[in-house]
C-alpha cells in the first residue's frame, strides 16, 4: 500500500462535492461530506456511471445514472441495480492536502 | 461568421453526453460543440417514464455535459449539412464548420393522423412536464399503446392513484418483445392493479369535446379520458443525414466504427443503424445502454481512437413492482425456452432462432447482465437442458 498525495488542495472539493482523480491506473473518486473526506472507486459496478458526479446523503452516494448508493465509508452496495460495492480507500487531510492509501 | 468546432455533436441526448465524455478521456483541448433542438441540456431520458415518478427529484436527471467542457447550442435545429465543405446550418442562421461531426438526432415520436393533437406523445423533458402538471388536475387517463412508454406511464399514474385505461394493438401488454403467455399474464396483473385494458384495438378516431378527451376505438367503442397520452415508438430522425446524401436505411447506416458513409462523420444511439457481430444482425437500436456506449465509441473515433462496436444492447424496464432486463433481442415472436419459479415472480426466458440464441429476458433477477451477455457472446446452444444450468434465480 501505497500513501499518495492528491494533486490538489482538500479546499477544492466543496462541501458535499467530490472530484475525480487517476492514481496508479485507477479512476478514484475523492469526497467531501460533512467535512471529512472518502475516497471510492469512482466507476459504479452496475454500467460505469462516475460515482465522483453522483449525490452524497447520509454518508451516502447515489450513482447518478441509475441510483444505486454506496456507503462512503466502506464502499458496500446499499441499494440496487448495482450488485456489488466498490472499493473505499484510506483519505486523510494532512494540512492543507488529502492523501489517498492505495 | 462561422463557428467552428473541431468537434461537432447533432442531438444533445445522453449519446452526445456520452460522446463528450469519451472525447475529453483522450482530447482535453479541442472545442465540442452541441447543436440541441431541446430547451434542455442533456439528461438522462430513462427516469422520465420512471425515477420522476417515484420521487426522484428533476435535479437528478441532468448529465451536467457541460462541465466537461463542451459549448451548448440549446434551442436550435440544424437543418442542412453540406459535407463537401464541412459545415452545418441551422435554423437560427448560423454556420458551424467541423472537422468531426457526430449525428446523434435520436427520433421523433411515431403520431397519430387526427387533427386535434393534444394527445401527448410522450418522449421528452417537456412532456414530463406537461403531464406532470395535468395529473394535478386530471382523473381520467388513456393511453395508446402497450410497449415500454404505456406500461411504465400506466403503473406510475396508476400508482399516483389516478384511473388508467390502456389500449393497443397487440393481444397483451409489451407482447412486442414478450411471448404471449408473460403478455397475457402481464394483461391479468395490469387489471388486477385496477388498469382497465382493450388489447386487439386500434384508435379509430380522436376528439375533444369541451375539457373531455375522447377515443373512438376500432370496435366503435367511445372511451373518455381527461387526458390521452401515447407511445407509439420514434421515427428515427435521419432527414439532415439523407437530405446530406449520407446513406440511410431504417436509421443512419454506420460501419463497425460507427462511422456512416461519410468520411469523418459518424452516428450513434437511437438514429444508427449498426451491425451487431455478436448477434450477425443489422439493428438499431432506442435504449439508453446502447445510446450511452454508442456514443462513448463515436466520441472515442472521432478523437482517432476508433474501436469495434461490438457492444450487445440491453435494456430494462420496471412498472409496479416489476423489473426486468434483457440483453440481445427481444422478440415476443421468436422462439423461446424459458425458466420460472413457482409463483412467476421470478424468470429467465432465452429467446432464438431455432439454432442461435438472440436473447435473455431477465425477469426480476437483478445483476445478472454481464452473465446474460457471455452466454449470448459464447454462442450457447439453444438447448433446454444447457440452458437450465446457466443463469440461476438467486
Ligand atoms: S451505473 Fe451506477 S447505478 Fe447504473
Amino acid at each position: 500500500m501505497a500513501k499518495i498525495k492528491c494533486p490538489f488542495k482538500a479546499s477544492e472539493i466543496p462541501e458535499g462535492g467530490a472530484k475525480c482523480i487517476e492514481l496508479e491506473g485507477k479512476k478514484i473518486a475523492i469526497f467531501c461530506y460533512k467535512g471529512a473526506y472518502y475516497a471510492l472507486d469512482d466507476t459504479c459496478p452496475h454500467e460505469g456511471g462516475p460515482l465522483s458526479e453522483g449525490f452524497l446523503e447520509e454518508g451516502e452516494v447515489e450513482c447518478p445514472w441509475h441510483g444505486a448508493r454506496f456507503s462512503l465509508k466502506t464502499g458496500d452496495v446499499l441499494c440496487g441495480p448495482a450488485t456489488k460495492g466498490v472499493t473505499a480507500y484510506h483519505c486523510q487531510k494532512i494540512g492543507e492536502d488529502l492523501e489517498v492509501e492505495i | 461568421m462561422i463557428s467552428h468546432y473541431p468537434y461537432l455533436i447533432v442531438g444533445g441526448g445522453m449519446t452526445a453526453d456520452a460522446a463528450v465524455r469519451a472525447i475529453r478521456s483522450i482530447d482535453q483541448n479541442k472545442a465540442i460543440g452541441i447543436i440541441s433542438q431541446e430547451p434542455y441540456p442533456p439528461y438522462l431520458r430513462p427516469p422520465l417514464s420512471k425515477g420522476l415518478w417515484k420521487g426522484k427529484p428533476v435535479q437528478r436527471i441532468w448529465c451536467r455535459t457541460e462541465s466537461k467542457k463542451a459549448d451548448l447550442f440549446l434551442g436550435e435545429t440544424a437543418i442542412a449539412l453540406d459535407l463537401s465543405n464541412r459545415r452545418l446550418y441551422t435554423d437560427k442562421e448560423k454556420t458551424y464548420s467541423f472537422e468531426k461531426l457526430l449525428i446523434a438526432t435520436g427520433g421523433r415520436p411515431r403520431t397519430l393522423p387526427f387533427k386535434d393533437q393534444s394527445i401527448i406523445y410522450y418522449r421528452d423533458l417537456a412532456d414530463y412536464y406537461k403531464l406532470r402538471e395535468i395529473t394535478e388536475r386530471a382523473e381520467h387517463f388513456g393511453i395508446i399503446g402497450g410497449g415500454f412508454i404505456g406500461t411504465e406511464i400506466a403503473s406510475c399514474l396508476c400508482e399516483l392513484g389516478k384511473k388508467v385505461s390502456m389500449i393497443f394493438l397487440e393481444e397483451g401488454i409489451g407482447r412486442r418483445i414478450f411471448p404471449l403467455e408473460l403478455s397475457l399474464r402481464l394483461n391479468a396483473f395490469f387489471e388486477q392493479k385496477g388498469v382497465r385494458l382493450y388489447p386487439n384495438q386500434s384508435v379509430k378516431d380522436f376528439r375533444k369535446e369541451g375539457k373531455k378527451e375522447i377515443i373512438v376505438s376500432s370496435t366503435g367503442q367511445e372511451l373518455v379520458f381527461d387526458c390521452v397520452v401515447a407511445g407509439l415508438g420514434i421515427i428515427p430522425n435521419v432527414d439532415l443525414a439523407k437530405e446530406a446524401g449520407i446513406k440511410v436505411e431504417n436509421g443512419i447506416v454506420v460501419n463497425e466504427y460507427l462511422q456512416t458513409s461519410c468520411e469523418g462523420v459518424y452516428a450513434a444511439g437511437d438514429v444508427a443503424n449498426f451491425y451487431c457481430p455478436t448477434l450477425g444482425k443489422r439493428l438499431r437500436v432506442e435504449h439508453e445502454d446502447n445510446a450511452r456506449k454508442m456514443g462513448e465509441c463515436a466520441g472515442k473515433a472521432m478523437a482517432g481512437n476508433p474501436l469495434v462496436y461490438d457492444h450487445i444492447p440491453s435494456f430494462y424496464s420496471d412498472f409496479f413492482n416489476f423489473s426486468y432486463e434483457s440483453v440481445g433481442i427481444a422478440d415476443g415472436n421468436l422462439p423461446v425456452i424459458s425458466f420460472w419459479n413457482a409463483d412467476y415472480s421470478k424468470g429467465v426466458l432465452y429467446y432464438h432462432d431455432s439454432s442461435k440464441l438472440m436473447g435473455v429476458l431477465l425477469w426480476n433477477i437483478p445483476g445478472k447482465v454481464p452473465e446474460a451477455r457471455a452466454i449470448l457472446s459464447e454462442g450457447v446452444a439453444a438447448d433446454l437442458q444447457v440452458l437450465s444450468h446457466r443463469i440461476s434465480f438467486n
